[in-house]
């Protein structure tokens, strides 16, 4: 009954400075269009030019690569540690945030699928999946906030 | 559902924070459910039923509308 999936406290700010980290990371290497290399399971070219077609290669590509995973690690961190009293009426608060932000982010998918085509396609279930997470952090923390400083004696 | 916490608060005369302390949870929690804009859990009533020494039928009441 009292089993619970979330974090230790002290992981939201672990998460902040992964935020802030990869997203610094993520500007510089768009702005100096940095190109590394790393491990891959598999390379489609069709999609690639600049890499080998094929399992296990080692392939060259943007700082995206690992600023994009460290932002979702991120972002759970920050969603799913606990609070500093962690009752359950917060638990309350984060379970209604996160219905709310998957009613959001699937009727973004469902918009996708119908309006976009093409390769750009292709980003939707990346990107949905990241404002999932980031409009759930967004309304769980804003509401925090809201019950925080509402309410009086 | 109706409750008479804030009076059983001021009998004992304990503020939102003290009945937050004693029972581990946060005082946004205790204004929350005073408000009326959430239903503790069972565990969560029968402690503050407990705090007050009162049946939690004294605290909490079902209204037409349950």
């Amino acid at each position: 009954m009292k089993k619970n999936y979330l974090f230790p406290h002290y992981f939201q700010w672990i998460g902040w400075t992964i935020a802030i980290v990869s997203f610094v990371v993520l500007l510089l290497g768009v702005i100096n269009d940095i190109t590394i290399r790393m491990p891959a399971l598999y390379v489609d070219v069709f999609f690639d030019d600049d890499n080998e077609d094929g399992f296990f290669r080692l392939v060259k590509t943007s700082m995206y690569s690992i600023a994009m995973p460290l932002l979702i690690i991120a972002l759970i961190f920050i969603g799913f540690s606990k609070e500093r009293v962690e009752d359950e009426f917060v638990q309350y608060i984060r379970s209604q945030s996160l219905i709310w932000s998957t009613y959001v982010s699937a009727g973004l998918f469902i918009l996708g699928t119908l309006l976009i085509y093409g390769l750009t396609y292709m980003y939707i279930p990346y990107l949905v999946f990241f404002v999932f997470l980031l409009l759930f952090v967004i309304k769980f923390k804003i509401a925090l906030f809201r019950f925080n400083k509402g309410g009086t004696q | 559902m109706k409750n008479r916490l804030k009076v059983a608060r001021a009998e004992m005369d304990l503020t939102q924070e003290d009945l937050a302390k004693l029972i581990g949870v946060s005082r946004q929690s205790i204004n929350a459910i005073e408000s009326g804009r959430y239903v503790p859990s069972t565990v969560l009533a029968l402690k503050m039923a407990q705090v007050f020494g009162k049946p939690v039928e004294e605290i909490f009441m079902l209204e037409e509308t349950d």
